[in-house]
């Protein structure tokens, strides 16, 4: 059969001061995987939010089976058969991982039946599932899992992936994919966003190239090369990437044996958690998401104290139990892995957010009769916009209206501009696309460089070894020894990542 | 969720542009709409409708000193419903500022009985408001407390503390205040002149002449101003903002929960008791344990149909000063029961939170 299963014809769609779709036509075939590339802010999600219902067009036609459809609500998309997987996820923190997959279920199907079925579908697909664990402990990555099998449950025939292993462990990405070509081989149609091209190549069929909202192409992957790819997506060609030789000073941040009391069972609770970074070097942190990284972050950022002072060290001063603000005197800057509700408030404009993480810092931003000056605050928020390439009309437009790998380009220029001593970046370029990512990676061997010692958590591998001096894994809450990132062979990764470290490497238990 | 389904057989759903316009116009809808209904019960009730809404919207402010009512009940309001907008916008559920109101009274009944007639009034009646906010904000501190230390949830413990306040100034009007020669009354003593608001007219403004306004309405007024200032450009009212939004940027930020809740009930509180303070030493001259404000609750209503904001909290504290005088005169007009007043602010409140649902979302019939 020759009909598309869905159609898109010139679909447009305007933002005051932006037009994220101008006149994008597509169409995918019953069976394929069908990715949808582009630079952060080309229109991505827009145009997959259109097909899901979610945004509203201001011009276009859908035709789904041949018969064209008006623009409905996402209820009437879902019952067509329409299931998206956001790259915001849309769950409600405060509820178990059961009860957010029971809402989504039809009112007839018991909650017993719904947690079967979800057992069922994470077992096919090799997911991560804890049925009961409240959905605001679990990590960026494990939240995702429970997207995925919510959207699967409902049995689509068309499944929309917004940037789906932005921050997937590997393992689960080798998983996901088996899951999505079984899913396109039983027939249904994959809509697949990705920044990482490697995937699109071993995963997709065709691709829809957007830049600035505009339709570029249309390619079939396997005559396309990657390269040819990425200059369509940015239309130029890409910058290589370069090491800064870089000299190593004294240690900047020392971690001996931090051992945290989890508030709930959901916790990871660190254990032992040792390791040093010196000025100018970059420490990069591997491992599953959800092993204890979001928990070493909160004790290493302030958010949690320390129970022993000198738990932590900034640059041989014990500042374990000293607060965010105290930390941030002391040179700490920290991007988190969310965005939304923990980086940035999506409520409140961007150069509101731009003054979330400057308390504490030696820049005061109020004035002598102790109010904001709203002028000095505006054209630092400006500037970062401008200096990190950040896609928005100005800095009074809301976080949340910004496109997800501009709104981290954002809250990364934001810490960056601080010029810290001790920076922690939690997930750098999830969302960011290539040249963004590029640049995202150059900056931060540039502040290394500078004399600032880095600590990276990423679930991109490839990421951690490009940029990082030295490697340590997490699992279970504990540290593996630390390596050189030229070290790291796949064998022992593997086996680390699995909590199984050399014996010798030990953390040794004696308590000051 | 699936029961509100199945019953109605209608569904809710997000629009998807919520307009702009519509979110401005519904307040005003909503005043059409309780004007309507309001005209419409008193055709039931057997009175002619035109006669009872113009009773009801125009009769109270056809005269200055009609005028000067409106704004003398709507200036306490104004600023306890100002103080309240500052704990919702934190998401701290401060229902109880009734109680900080009388605290507030009780604080500013303290000085006015204890300090000697011959201090001078400006520096005596400061220090009149002043311990009443002083005893709202500890009023409110209180729960504060309780939530940060013990995690007693404050919805609970600020409407609790109404009761408490309620028979607090019970006992101290039939107790150690009650006036000796106030023929076993219980209320305390009327106030030394030092100790009263100064009246406009007093202060020689001639159009009030005659009338009891006092200069209650200027301190309403400059609290919306510095509300607004401190909500939008100090340190301390971004922080509570982005407490309200998302605790986690809060932390993050470097805000601690804790604080932000003591600041948020002790200003409302305090704001609260100012206008306690403000009411005793204006209106009433003394304090009576008959005295209800009421306004502590309709505050409420008065935050929300303002939406938070200090400037729009102005006006809506004006009209529902204005219903609430105007039901009277319907009361006394057409003979209607005195419940009418407490009716229409209901009215009122459903028809904004009706309509606001309205701009957010469609009604769709469940095929
Ligand atoms: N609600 C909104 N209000 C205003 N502008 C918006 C809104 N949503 C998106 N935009 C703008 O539309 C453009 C396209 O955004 P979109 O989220 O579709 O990008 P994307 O291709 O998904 O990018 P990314 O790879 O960063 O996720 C951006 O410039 C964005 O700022
Ligand atoms: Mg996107």
């Amino acid at each position: 059969m020759n009909r598309p299963l869905i159609e898109l014809i010139n679909v447009t769609k305007r933002y005051p001061g932006t037009i994220a779709n101008d006149k994008v036509s597509m169409r995918v075939m019953p069976g394929a995987i069908h990715a949808v590339i582009g630079e952060n802010g080309a229109g991505k999600s827009t145009l997959m939010k259109i097909i899901h219902g979610s945004v509203q067009p201001d011009e276009g036609q859908i035709i789904w089976k041949g018969r064209e459809i008006n623009f409905a609500p996402p209820q009437h998309m879902h019952a067509l058969g329409i299931g998206m997987v956001f790259q915001h996820f849309a769950l409600f923190e405060a509820l178990s991982v059961l009860d957010n997959i029971h809402l989504s279920m039809p009112k007839e199907v018991a909650r017993g039946e719904t947690g079967n079925r979800a057992k069922a579908m994470a077992k096919r697909y090799g997911l991560m599932l804890r049925l009961d664990a409240v959905v605001g402990d679990l990590s960026v990555g494990e939240r995702q899992q429970v997207e995925i099998i919510r959207c699967l449950l409902a049995d689509p025939q068309l499944i929309i992936f917004d940037e789906p292993t932005a921050v997937l462990p590997p393992h689960a990405i080798d998983g996901l994919f088996q899951t999505i070509r079984s899913l396109a081989a039983e027939g249904r149609s994959v809509l697949y966003i990705s920044h990482k091209l490697a995937e699109i190549k071993s995963l997709c069929h065709s691709a829809t190239v957007l830049r600035g909202g505009q339709l570029v192409a249309d390619v079939a992957i396997e005559d396309t090369p990657e390269q040819e790819l990425a200059v369509l997506m940015t239309g130029r060609a890409l910058p290589s990437y370069e090491h800064l030789p870089r000299t190593m000073g004294p240690v900047k941040l020392k971690v001996d044996r931090l051992s945290s009391e989890p508030r709930s069972h959901q916790e990871v609770q660190l254990n032992g958690v040792s390791f040093e970074v010196r000025a100018g070097e970059i420490l990069g942190i591997a491992g599953v998401s959800g092993s204890g990284q979001q928990e070493l972050f909160d004790h290493l950022s302030g958010e949690r104290p320390s129970p022993r002072d000198d738990a932590v060290r900034i640059a041989d001063t014990p500042v374990g139990r000293l607060s965010v603000l105290g930390r941030r005197q002391a040179g700490v800057a920290y991007v988190p892995e969310e965005r939304h509700g923990h980086g940035a408030i999506p409520d409140l404009a961007l150069d509101q957010n731009y003054l979330l993480s400057q308390f504490g810092t030696s820049t005061s931003w109020f004035n002598a009769m102790g109010l904001l000056k709203v002028e000095s605050l505006r054209a630092a928020a400006q500037g970062c916009l401008r200096d990190f390439m950040v896609k928005a009309p100005d800095c009074s437009v809301t976080a949340g209206a910004l496109s997800g790998g501009n709104l981290q380009k954002f809250i990364v220029g934001r810490e960056f501009s601080k010029k810290p001593e001790v920076l922690l970046v939690s997930q750098p370029t999830w969302g960011v696309d290539i040249a963004s990512s590029m640049f995202i990676r150059r900056s931060l061997v540039e502040i290394a460089a500078s004399g600032c010692a880095i600590v990276v958590s990423s679930e991109d591998m490839d990421e951690l070894l490009q940029i990082c001096d030295r490697l340590v894994v997490m699992a279970n809450g504990r540290t593996s020894p630390v390596v050189a990132a030229g070290n790291m062979d796949p064998l022992r990764l593997g086996l680390w990542m699995a909590g199984m470290f050399d014996d010798q490497s030990e953390p040794e238990v004696e308590v000051a | 969720m699936s029961a509100r389904e199945s019953l109605l057989a209608f569904s809710l759903e997000p629009r998807l542009l919520p307009s702009r316009w519509a979110s401005r116009a519904s307040p005003l809808l909503a005043m059409v709409v309780t004007a309507t209904i309001a005209g419409a019960m008193f055709a039931l009730l057997g009175a002619s409708p035109l006669t009872g809404i113009q009773a009801l919207l125009l009769s109270p402010i056809n005269s200055a000193s009609g005028i000067s009512e409106v704004l003398l009940k709507a200036s306490p309001l104004c600023l306890t419903a100002i103080g309240l907008s500052i704990a919702f916008k934190t998401s701290v559920n401060n229902i109880g500022a009734e109680g900080q109101v009388i605290l507030g009274g009780i604080g500013a009944t303290a000085v006015a009985l204890h300090v000697p007639d011959s201090m001078s009034a400006w520096l005596a009646i400061s220090l009149a408001l002043l311990a009443g906010a002083a005893a709202g904000g500890l009023w409110a501190a209180l729960p504060a407390w309780l939530r940060t230390r013990f995690g007693v949830n404050e919805t609970l413990t600020t409407l609790l503390l109404v009761y408490v306040a309620v028979q607090l100034l019970s006992w101290l009007t039939t107790g150690p205040w009650r006036d000796p020669q106030g023929l076993n009354f219980p209320e305390t003593r009327l106030f030394n002149a030092n100790m009263t608001l100064p009246k406009l007219s007093d202060m020689g403004w001639s159009i009030w002449d005659g009338t009891r306004l006092n200069i209650s309405a200027f301190f309403a007024v400059a609290a919306a101003v510095i509300t607004q200032i401190f909500m939008t450009r100090s340190p301390m009212g971004f922080r509570l903002v982005v407490s309200g939004l998302a605790p986690r940027a809060a932390a993050y930020a470097g805000f601690s929960a804790s604080t932000s809740i003591w600041a948020a009930l002790s200003i409302s509180g305090a704001l609260s008791g100012f206008a306690g303070a403000v009411e005793v030493c204006g209106t009433l001259g003394q304090l009576q344990a008959g005295w209800v404000p009421g306004y502590g609750f309709t505050a409420i209503v008065a935050a929300y149909l303002g939406r938070l904001s200090a400037g729009l909290i102005v006006l809506s504290a004006l009209l529902l000063a204005l219903i609430d005088i105007g039901s009277t005169n319907v009361q006394m007009a057409l003979g209607l029961p005195s419940a009418v007043s407490a009716l229409l602010q209901g009215v009122l409140l459903l028809s904004i939170l009706g309509l606001d649902l309205l701009v957010r979302y469609r009604i769709r019939r469940i095929a």
